[in-house]
Protein backbone atom coordinates (compact mmCIF):
# COMPACT_ATOMS: atom_id res chain seq x y z
CA UNK A 1 0.00 0.00 0.00
CA UNK A 2 2.78 2.50 0.83
CA UNK A 3 4.18 1.86 -2.49
CA UNK A 4 1.38 2.45 -4.26
CA UNK A 5 0.54 5.75 -2.59
CA UNK A 6 4.18 6.60 -1.93
CA UNK A 7 2.83 8.55 2.34
CA UNK A 8 3.26 6.38 5.23
CA UNK A 9 0.50 7.46 7.13
CA UNK A 10 -1.71 7.52 4.32
CA UNK A 11 -1.21 3.96 3.53
CA UNK A 12 -1.28 2.79 7.26
CA UNK A 13 -5.28 4.51 6.56
CA UNK A 14 -5.79 3.12 3.51
CA UNK A 15 -4.82 -0.58 4.78
CA UNK A 16 -6.79 -0.10 7.87
CA UNK A 17 -9.93 0.59 5.41
CA UNK A 18 -8.84 -2.48 3.27
CA UNK A 19 -9.12 -4.45 6.39
CA UNK A 20 -11.79 -3.60 7.39
CA UNK A 21 -14.04 -4.00 4.28
CA UNK A 22 -12.13 -7.10 3.39
CA UNK A 23 -13.51 -8.47 7.38
CA UNK A 24 -16.97 -7.44 5.91
CA UNK A 25 -16.78 -9.10 2.54
CA UNK A 26 -15.26 -11.77 4.32
CA UNK A 27 -19.07 -13.64 4.15
CA UNK A 28 -18.91 -13.83 0.03
CA UNK A 29 -15.19 -14.56 -0.30
CA UNK A 30 -14.63 -17.94 -2.63
CA UNK A 31 -12.26 -20.22 -2.31
CA UNK A 32 -11.39 -20.17 -5.99
CA UNK A 33 -8.79 -17.38 -4.93
CA UNK A 34 -6.15 -17.11 -2.16
CA UNK A 35 -7.19 -14.94 0.69
CA UNK A 36 -3.94 -13.12 -0.21
CA UNK A 37 -4.64 -12.61 -3.81
CA UNK A 38 -8.25 -11.42 -2.62
CA UNK A 39 -6.95 -8.89 -0.65
CA UNK A 40 -4.76 -7.77 -2.88
CA UNK A 41 -7.76 -7.65 -5.09
CA UNK A 42 -9.75 -5.31 -2.77
CA UNK A 43 -6.46 -3.13 -1.93
CA UNK A 44 -6.20 -2.62 -5.50
CA UNK A 45 -9.60 -1.40 -6.14
CA UNK A 46 -9.78 0.86 -2.97
CA UNK A 47 -6.30 2.14 -3.56
CA UNK A 48 -7.70 3.30 -7.33
CA UNK A 49 -10.77 4.43 -5.78
CA UNK A 50 -8.98 6.70 -3.42
CA UNK A 51 -6.25 7.92 -5.83
CA UNK A 52 -9.45 8.84 -8.40
CA UNK A 53 -10.96 10.77 -5.79
CA UNK A 54 -8.28 12.35 -4.31
CA UNK A 55 -5.99 12.95 -7.49
CA UNK A 56 -2.35 12.39 -7.62
CA UNK A 57 -1.72 14.66 -4.33
CA UNK A 58 -1.97 11.66 -2.50
CA UNK A 59 1.64 10.15 -4.33
CA UNK A 60 3.31 13.62 -4.38
CA UNK A 61 3.52 14.06 -0.86
CA UNK A 62 6.56 13.12 -0.48
CA UNK A 63 7.71 14.73 -3.59
CA UNK A 64 10.12 17.48 -2.56
CA UNK A 65 14.26 17.73 -2.97
CA UNK A 66 15.27 15.22 -5.22
CA UNK A 67 18.84 14.51 -4.67
CA UNK A 68 21.67 15.67 -7.54
CA UNK A 69 23.79 13.23 -6.35
CA UNK A 70 23.60 9.63 -7.95
CA UNK A 71 22.60 7.30 -4.91
CA UNK A 72 22.41 4.34 -7.30
CA UNK A 73 26.10 4.75 -8.74
CA UNK A 74 27.24 5.64 -5.26
CA UNK A 75 25.82 2.46 -3.75
CA UNK A 76 27.45 0.70 -6.22
CA UNK A 77 31.02 1.87 -4.68
CA UNK A 78 32.08 -0.95 -2.47
CA UNK A 79 34.93 1.91 -1.02
CA UNK A 80 31.50 4.41 0.02
CA UNK A 81 30.75 1.89 3.00
CA UNK A 82 29.70 4.79 5.50
CA UNK A 83 27.77 6.48 3.64
CA UNK A 84 26.20 3.52 1.85
CA UNK A 85 23.41 3.28 4.08
CA UNK A 86 22.26 7.20 3.47
CA UNK A 87 22.52 6.61 0.42
CA UNK A 88 20.73 3.47 0.15
CA UNK A 89 17.80 5.19 1.57
CA UNK A 90 17.97 8.25 -0.91
CA UNK A 91 17.87 5.39 -3.76
CA UNK A 92 14.76 4.03 -1.95
CA UNK A 93 13.29 7.41 -1.83
CA UNK A 94 14.06 8.27 -5.51
CA UNK A 95 12.62 4.71 -6.96
CA UNK A 96 9.32 5.26 -4.79
CA UNK A 97 9.52 8.81 -6.23
CA UNK A 98 9.85 7.74 -9.58
CA UNK A 99 6.96 5.00 -8.87
CA UNK A 100 5.12 7.82 -8.16
CA UNK A 101 5.27 9.06 -11.28
CA UNK A 102 3.98 6.12 -12.89
CA UNK A 103 -0.14 5.96 -13.83
CA UNK A 104 -1.61 3.61 -10.60
CA UNK A 105 -2.12 0.69 -12.93
CA UNK A 106 1.93 0.60 -14.38
CA UNK A 107 2.92 0.85 -10.18
CA UNK A 108 0.30 -1.65 -9.51
CA UNK A 109 1.60 -4.62 -11.78
CA UNK A 110 5.44 -3.30 -10.92
CA UNK A 111 4.18 -3.84 -7.20
CA UNK A 112 2.70 -6.85 -7.33
CA UNK A 113 5.25 -8.47 -9.60
CA UNK A 114 8.39 -6.89 -8.83
CA UNK A 115 8.24 -5.95 -5.18
CA UNK A 116 5.82 -8.31 -3.88
CA UNK A 117 6.63 -11.29 -6.27
CA UNK A 118 3.21 -12.55 -7.37
CA UNK A 119 2.76 -15.04 -10.11
CA UNK A 120 1.17 -13.77 -13.41
CA UNK A 121 -1.69 -16.21 -12.32
CA UNK A 122 -2.21 -14.38 -9.13
CA UNK A 123 -1.85 -10.64 -10.87
CA UNK A 124 -4.79 -11.52 -13.33
CA UNK A 125 -7.01 -12.12 -10.70
CA UNK A 126 -5.77 -9.32 -8.67
CA UNK A 127 -6.13 -7.03 -11.21
CA UNK A 128 -8.76 -8.90 -13.27
CA UNK A 129 -6.97 -8.92 -16.12
CA UNK A 130 -6.12 -11.30 -19.07
CA UNK A 131 -2.45 -13.38 -18.79
CA UNK A 132 -1.43 -11.33 -22.05
CA UNK A 133 -1.99 -7.75 -20.76
CA UNK A 134 -0.50 -8.53 -17.66
CA UNK A 135 2.74 -9.20 -19.61
CA UNK A 136 2.24 -6.37 -22.05
CA UNK A 137 1.44 -4.35 -19.12
CA UNK A 138 4.51 -5.27 -17.18
CA UNK A 139 6.79 -4.82 -19.91
CA UNK A 140 5.36 -1.25 -20.69
CA UNK A 141 5.72 -0.28 -16.99
CA UNK A 142 9.00 -1.39 -16.24
CA UNK A 143 10.78 0.51 -19.58
CA UNK A 144 8.71 3.21 -17.97
CA UNK A 145 9.99 3.57 -14.91
CA UNK A 146 13.94 2.40 -16.83
CA UNK A 147 13.40 5.58 -18.70
CA UNK A 148 12.19 7.99 -15.30
CA UNK A 149 15.38 6.16 -13.59
CA UNK A 150 17.62 6.57 -16.69
CA UNK A 151 20.36 9.33 -15.47
CA UNK A 152 21.06 7.26 -11.70
CA UNK A 153 21.10 3.76 -13.36
CA UNK A 154 23.68 4.79 -16.59
CA UNK A 155 26.07 6.43 -14.20
CA UNK B 1 15.08 -8.43 -36.42
CA UNK B 2 14.70 -3.83 -36.04
CA UNK B 3 16.12 -3.11 -32.41
CA UNK B 4 12.58 -2.55 -31.45
CA UNK B 5 10.93 -5.17 -31.74
CA UNK B 6 14.27 -6.99 -29.99
CA UNK B 7 13.10 -4.25 -27.20
CA UNK B 8 9.64 -5.20 -26.87
CA UNK B 9 10.75 -8.54 -25.86
CA UNK B 10 13.52 -7.92 -23.53
CA UNK B 11 11.20 -8.24 -19.93
CA UNK B 12 10.17 -11.77 -21.55
CA UNK B 13 14.08 -12.71 -21.84
CA UNK B 14 14.92 -11.40 -18.32
CA UNK B 15 11.61 -13.90 -16.92
CA UNK B 16 13.51 -16.64 -19.23
CA UNK B 17 9.91 -17.11 -20.61
CA UNK B 18 11.04 -17.04 -24.40
CA UNK B 19 10.94 -20.49 -26.69
CA UNK B 20 14.70 -21.17 -27.53
CA UNK B 21 14.21 -20.01 -31.10
CA UNK B 22 13.14 -16.66 -29.97
CA UNK B 23 15.79 -16.47 -26.92
CA UNK B 24 18.37 -17.17 -29.41
CA UNK B 25 17.52 -14.43 -32.16
CA UNK B 26 17.63 -11.95 -29.22
CA UNK B 27 21.15 -13.15 -28.02
CA UNK B 28 22.56 -12.99 -31.32
CA UNK B 29 21.23 -9.51 -31.57
CA UNK B 30 22.45 -8.38 -28.61
CA UNK B 31 26.47 -9.70 -29.47
CA UNK B 32 26.11 -6.91 -32.47
CA UNK B 33 24.08 -4.10 -31.05
CA UNK B 34 25.08 -2.09 -27.61
CA UNK B 35 22.63 -0.10 -27.40
CA UNK B 36 19.63 -2.81 -27.02
CA UNK B 37 22.59 -4.42 -24.51
CA UNK B 38 22.31 -1.50 -23.31
CA UNK B 39 18.87 -1.23 -22.64
CA UNK B 40 19.22 -4.74 -21.00
CA UNK B 41 21.05 -3.73 -19.10
CA UNK B 42 19.27 -0.68 -17.61
CA UNK B 43 15.87 -2.37 -17.65
CA UNK B 44 17.93 -5.32 -15.42
CA UNK B 45 18.99 -2.88 -12.66
CA UNK B 46 15.27 -1.65 -12.89
CA UNK B 47 14.26 -4.65 -11.76
CA UNK B 48 17.10 -5.41 -9.75
CA UNK B 49 16.54 -2.04 -7.78
CA UNK B 50 12.63 -2.40 -7.43
CA UNK B 51 13.49 -6.12 -5.72
CA UNK B 52 16.03 -4.74 -3.23
CA UNK B 53 13.15 -2.42 -1.76
CA UNK B 54 13.00 -3.88 1.69
CA UNK B 55 10.01 -4.87 3.03
CA UNK B 56 8.55 -2.89 5.45
CA UNK B 57 7.85 -3.30 8.65
CA UNK B 58 4.04 -2.87 9.63
CA UNK B 59 3.82 -0.81 12.52
CA UNK B 60 2.07 -2.16 15.83
CA UNK B 61 -0.53 0.54 16.42
CA UNK B 62 -1.70 -0.18 12.58
CA UNK B 63 -2.96 -3.80 14.11
CA UNK B 64 -4.02 -2.21 16.60
CA UNK B 65 -6.11 0.31 15.09
CA UNK B 66 -7.18 -2.37 12.84
CA UNK B 67 -8.62 -3.92 15.64
CA UNK B 68 -10.29 -0.90 17.27
CA UNK B 69 -11.72 -0.07 14.40
CA UNK B 70 -13.49 -3.59 13.80
CA UNK B 71 -17.19 -4.56 15.05
CA UNK B 72 -17.25 -5.29 18.30
CA UNK B 73 -20.07 -7.18 18.40
CA UNK B 74 -21.13 -10.11 15.98
CA UNK B 75 -23.34 -10.27 13.47
CA UNK B 76 -27.32 -9.35 15.15
CA UNK B 77 -29.72 -11.87 15.18
CA UNK B 78 -31.42 -10.49 12.31
CA UNK B 79 -28.18 -10.72 10.42
CA UNK B 80 -27.31 -13.92 11.02
CA UNK B 81 -31.04 -15.28 10.26
CA UNK B 82 -30.41 -13.72 6.50
CA UNK B 83 -27.29 -14.52 5.86
CA UNK B 84 -28.21 -18.05 6.87
CA UNK B 85 -31.17 -18.44 4.64
CA UNK B 86 -29.61 -16.64 1.80
CA UNK B 87 -25.80 -17.05 1.89
CA UNK B 88 -24.66 -17.91 -0.50
CA UNK B 89 -27.08 -16.90 -3.07
CA UNK B 90 -26.33 -18.40 -6.00
CA UNK B 91 -27.26 -21.88 -4.05
CA UNK B 92 -29.75 -20.92 -1.82
CA UNK B 93 -31.98 -18.65 -3.80
CA UNK B 94 -32.73 -21.29 -6.38
CA UNK B 95 -33.29 -24.14 -3.82
CA UNK B 96 -35.70 -21.89 -2.05
CA UNK B 97 -37.50 -20.98 -5.57
CA UNK B 98 -37.66 -25.11 -6.17
CA UNK B 99 -39.33 -25.69 -2.77
CA UNK B 100 -41.93 -22.53 -3.24
CA UNK B 101 -43.04 -24.31 -6.35
CA UNK B 102 -43.08 -28.09 -5.06
CA UNK B 103 -45.49 -26.65 -1.78
CA UNK B 104 -46.92 -24.67 -4.52
CA UNK B 105 -47.77 -27.90 -7.27
CA UNK B 106 -48.46 -30.07 -3.37
CA UNK B 107 -51.16 -27.72 -2.16
CA UNK B 108 -52.99 -27.59 -5.66
CA UNK B 109 -52.74 -31.40 -6.03
CA UNK B 110 -54.28 -31.84 -2.88
CA UNK B 111 -57.04 -28.87 -3.83
CA UNK B 112 -57.72 -30.95 -6.34
CA UNK B 113 -57.88 -34.81 -4.65
CA UNK B 114 -59.61 -33.52 -1.61
CA UNK B 115 -63.52 -32.83 -2.33
CA UNK B 116 -63.66 -31.67 1.42
CA UNK B 117 -61.36 -28.97 0.17
CA UNK B 118 -63.09 -28.04 -2.69
CA UNK B 119 -66.90 -28.13 -0.96
CA UNK B 120 -65.69 -25.66 2.06
CA UNK B 121 -66.36 -22.28 0.71
CA UNK B 122 -69.77 -23.33 -0.96
CA UNK B 123 -72.66 -23.24 2.50
CA UNK B 124 -73.25 -19.56 1.64
CA UNK B 125 -74.88 -21.33 -1.28
CA UNK B 126 -77.68 -23.31 0.21
CA UNK B 127 -79.96 -21.95 2.82
CA UNK B 128 -80.04 -23.15 6.27
CA UNK B 129 -83.08 -25.65 5.18
CA UNK B 130 -80.61 -27.61 3.26
CA UNK B 131 -78.84 -28.88 5.95
CA UNK B 132 -82.04 -29.35 8.21
CA UNK B 133 -83.32 -30.97 5.51
CA UNK B 134 -80.57 -33.11 5.16
CA UNK B 135 -80.62 -34.02 9.32
CA UNK B 136 -84.21 -34.40 8.75
CA UNK B 137 -84.02 -37.36 6.58
CA UNK B 138 -80.90 -38.43 8.04
CA UNK B 139 -77.85 -40.09 6.35
CA UNK B 140 -79.36 -39.45 2.46
CA UNK B 141 -76.51 -39.63 -0.41
CA UNK B 142 -77.80 -36.98 -2.55
CA UNK B 143 -75.81 -33.83 -1.90
CA UNK B 144 -72.56 -36.07 -2.35
CA UNK B 145 -73.77 -37.65 -5.01
CA UNK B 146 -75.09 -34.13 -6.13
CA UNK B 147 -71.69 -32.54 -5.60
CA UNK B 148 -69.50 -35.64 -7.40
CA UNK B 149 -72.03 -34.93 -10.66
CA UNK B 150 -71.18 -31.12 -9.75
CA UNK B 151 -67.44 -31.96 -10.28
CA UNK B 152 -67.69 -34.75 -13.02
CA UNK B 153 -70.06 -32.40 -15.59
CA UNK B 154 -70.00 -28.77 -14.41
CA UNK B 155 -70.22 -27.83 -18.14
CA UNK B 156 -73.72 -29.16 -18.37
CA UNK B 157 -76.23 -27.65 -16.12
CA UNK B 158 -79.20 -29.18 -14.49
CA UNK B 159 -80.03 -32.12 -17.31
CA UNK B 160 -77.84 -35.00 -16.59
CA UNK B 161 -77.78 -34.82 -13.23
CA UNK B 162 -81.13 -33.85 -12.95
CA UNK B 163 -82.31 -37.65 -14.54
CA UNK B 164 -79.54 -39.29 -12.61
CA UNK B 165 -80.74 -37.70 -9.55
CA UNK B 166 -84.36 -38.53 -10.38
CA UNK B 167 -84.40 -41.77 -8.95
CA UNK B 168 -83.05 -40.84 -6.06
CA UNK B 169 -85.18 -37.70 -5.37
CA UNK B 170 -87.87 -40.25 -6.00
CA UNK B 171 -86.81 -42.28 -3.02
CA UNK B 172 -86.13 -39.43 -0.66
CA UNK B 173 -89.88 -38.47 -1.72
CA UNK B 174 -91.20 -41.79 0.17
CA UNK B 175 -88.44 -41.30 3.06
CA UNK B 176 -90.16 -37.53 3.49
CA UNK B 177 -93.01 -38.81 3.39
CA UNK B 178 -92.53 -41.39 5.82
CA UNK B 179 -90.79 -38.72 8.67
CA UNK B 180 -93.71 -36.76 7.84
CA UNK B 181 -96.12 -39.46 9.41
CA UNK B 182 -93.76 -40.76 12.25
CA UNK B 183 -92.79 -36.89 12.78
CA UNK B 184 -96.96 -35.76 13.20
CA UNK B 185 -97.46 -38.79 15.61
CA UNK B 186 -94.47 -37.81 17.30
CA UNK B 187 -94.35 -34.69 17.71
CA UNK B 188 -96.30 -31.79 16.30
CA UNK B 189 -94.17 -29.21 16.94
CA UNK B 190 -91.17 -30.24 14.77
CA UNK B 191 -92.55 -29.79 11.64
CA UNK B 192 -92.78 -26.27 12.47
CA UNK B 193 -89.05 -25.74 13.63
CA UNK B 194 -88.45 -27.17 10.60
CA UNK B 195 -90.72 -26.53 8.02
CA UNK B 196 -88.83 -25.82 4.78
CA UNK B 197 -87.80 -29.72 5.23
CA UNK B 198 -91.18 -30.85 4.38
CA UNK B 199 -92.57 -28.62 2.31
CA UNK B 200 -91.63 -26.43 -0.91
CA UNK B 201 -91.55 -22.82 -0.59
CA UNK B 202 -91.45 -21.62 -4.41
CA UNK B 203 -89.65 -18.07 -3.42
CA UNK B 204 -86.93 -20.28 -2.36
CA UNK B 205 -87.09 -22.49 -5.01
CA UNK B 206 -86.65 -19.86 -7.42
CA UNK B 207 -83.65 -18.68 -5.12
CA UNK B 208 -81.92 -21.53 -5.00
CA UNK B 209 -82.19 -22.24 -8.57
CA UNK B 210 -81.01 -18.39 -9.28
CA UNK B 211 -77.89 -19.44 -6.91
CA UNK B 212 -76.96 -22.44 -8.50
CA UNK B 213 -77.21 -21.40 -12.26
CA UNK B 214 -74.93 -23.48 -14.18
CA UNK B 215 -74.23 -25.56 -10.88
CA UNK B 216 -75.93 -29.05 -11.61
CA UNK B 217 -75.48 -29.60 -8.22
CA UNK B 218 -77.56 -27.03 -7.08
CA UNK B 219 -80.11 -28.35 -9.77
CA UNK B 220 -80.47 -31.27 -7.85
CA UNK B 221 -81.08 -29.68 -4.74
CA UNK B 222 -83.82 -27.94 -6.55
CA UNK B 223 -85.10 -31.61 -7.05
CA UNK B 224 -85.08 -32.39 -3.69
CA UNK B 225 -86.85 -29.40 -3.28
CA UNK B 226 -89.28 -30.84 -5.64
CA UNK B 227 -89.80 -34.09 -3.85
CA UNK B 228 -92.42 -33.11 -1.37
CA UNK B 229 -94.92 -31.41 -3.02
CA UNK B 230 -96.32 -34.72 -4.23
CA UNK B 231 -96.07 -36.02 -1.19
CA UNK B 232 -98.04 -33.32 0.69
CA UNK B 233 -100.69 -32.86 -2.12
CA UNK B 234 -101.62 -36.30 -3.54
CA UNK B 235 -102.44 -38.03 -0.03
CA UNK B 236 -103.05 -36.36 3.46
CA UNK B 237 -99.76 -35.35 5.36
CA UNK B 238 -101.11 -36.31 8.45
CA UNK B 239 -104.16 -37.93 10.75
CA UNK B 240 -106.16 -36.18 13.20
CA UNK B 241 -107.57 -37.78 15.42
CA UNK B 242 -110.35 -35.76 17.73
CA UNK B 243 -112.23 -37.44 20.64
CA UNK B 244 -115.65 -35.69 20.49
CA UNK B 245 -118.69 -36.48 22.26
CA UNK B 246 -120.76 -35.47 19.10
CA UNK B 247 -119.14 -36.32 15.96
CA UNK B 248 -122.22 -35.25 13.82
CA UNK B 249 -122.13 -31.65 15.19
CA UNK B 250 -118.06 -31.88 14.90
CA UNK B 251 -118.31 -32.59 11.39
CA UNK B 252 -120.81 -29.35 10.91
CA UNK B 253 -118.58 -27.61 12.83
CA UNK B 254 -115.48 -28.26 10.95
CA UNK B 255 -116.81 -27.77 7.54
CA UNK B 256 -117.64 -23.93 8.84
CA UNK B 257 -114.25 -23.80 10.15
CA UNK B 258 -112.94 -25.12 6.69
CA UNK B 259 -115.22 -23.19 4.60
CA UNK B 260 -114.43 -19.92 6.90
CA UNK B 261 -110.57 -20.95 6.37
CA UNK B 262 -111.17 -21.35 2.63
CA UNK B 263 -110.58 -25.33 2.55
CA UNK B 264 -111.79 -28.15 0.91
CA UNK B 265 -113.76 -31.05 3.46
CA UNK B 266 -114.49 -34.14 2.06
CA UNK B 267 -115.92 -37.08 3.35
CA UNK B 268 -114.17 -40.19 2.66
CA UNK B 269 -115.98 -42.55 5.21
CA UNK B 270 -117.79 -42.30 8.10
CA UNK B 271 -116.01 -40.73 10.69
CA UNK B 272 -113.30 -39.60 8.98
CA UNK B 273 -113.05 -35.84 7.05
CA UNK B 274 -110.26 -35.52 4.59
CA UNK B 275 -109.07 -31.43 5.04
CA UNK B 276 -107.73 -29.56 2.70
CA UNK B 277 -106.37 -26.08 4.12
CA UNK B 278 -104.09 -23.28 3.34
CA UNK B 279 -100.87 -23.97 5.26
CA UNK B 280 -101.12 -20.88 7.13
CA UNK B 281 -104.24 -21.67 8.28
CA UNK B 282 -103.68 -24.45 10.03
CA UNK B 283 -102.96 -22.56 13.17
CA UNK B 284 -106.39 -21.80 13.63
CA UNK B 285 -107.70 -24.86 12.37
CA UNK B 286 -106.51 -26.46 15.07
CA UNK B 287 -107.92 -23.76 17.27
CA UNK B 288 -111.22 -24.50 15.96
CA UNK B 289 -110.85 -28.49 16.51
CA UNK B 290 -109.59 -28.21 20.15
CA UNK B 291 -112.65 -26.37 20.79
CA UNK B 292 -114.79 -29.41 19.51
CA UNK B 293 -113.08 -32.22 21.50
CA UNK B 294 -109.67 -33.38 22.89
CA UNK B 295 -106.91 -34.02 20.30
CA UNK B 296 -105.86 -37.62 20.53
CA UNK B 297 -103.40 -37.12 17.95
CA UNK B 298 -100.77 -34.87 17.73
CA UNK B 299 -101.91 -34.37 21.07
CA UNK B 300 -100.86 -31.00 20.54
CA UNK B 301 -100.93 -28.53 17.55
CA UNK B 302 -100.68 -28.19 13.94
CA UNK B 303 -98.42 -31.32 13.24
CA UNK B 304 -97.10 -31.17 9.79
CA UNK B 305 -97.87 -27.47 8.79
CA UNK B 306 -95.52 -24.53 7.31
CA UNK B 307 -95.90 -21.39 8.31
CA UNK B 308 -96.01 -19.84 5.00
CA UNK B 309 -98.26 -20.89 1.75
CA UNK B 310 -99.41 -24.37 -0.29
CA UNK B 311 -102.24 -26.02 0.78
CA UNK B 312 -102.18 -28.95 3.79
CA UNK B 313 -104.24 -31.84 3.64
CA UNK B 314 -104.89 -33.97 6.74
CA UNK B 315 -107.22 -37.01 7.41
CA UNK B 316 -109.31 -36.17 10.87
CA UNK B 317 -110.72 -39.07 12.71
CA UNK B 318 -113.99 -38.33 14.86
CA UNK B 319 -113.96 -41.01 18.09
CA UNK B 320 -116.65 -40.70 20.39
Amino acid sequence: MYRMVGDRPTAEDLTQEVFLKAYEALPRFRKAAALSTWLYRIAHNHCLNVLGERGREVVMTRANGTPDANPIALAADPGASAEQVLEQRELRAIVQEKLNELTPEHRAILVLRDIQGLSYDEIATALHLEGGTVRSRLHRARMELKEKLRRYLEA
Amino acid sequence: MQCEDIREQLSAYLEDELEAGARRVIEDHLRQCAGCRTELTLLRRTVATLRSLEELEVSPRLAAAVDRRLPTRGPSPWERLTSWLFFPLHVKVPLQAVALLLVSVGAVYLYRSAPELAEAPRPSVAPQSASRDLHATGPASVPEEADRLDRAAPAKPAEEPAGRVEGQAETRKERITQEQERAGARSPGFRQEAPAAATPQPEMKAKEKGEAFGDTAGAARALRKQAPVGATSASPSAEVILKTSDPTRAIVKIREIVGALEGTVDEKEEGTLIVTIPAKASARFFSGLKDLGTLVSPPAESPSTPSSEGPVTLSVRLIP
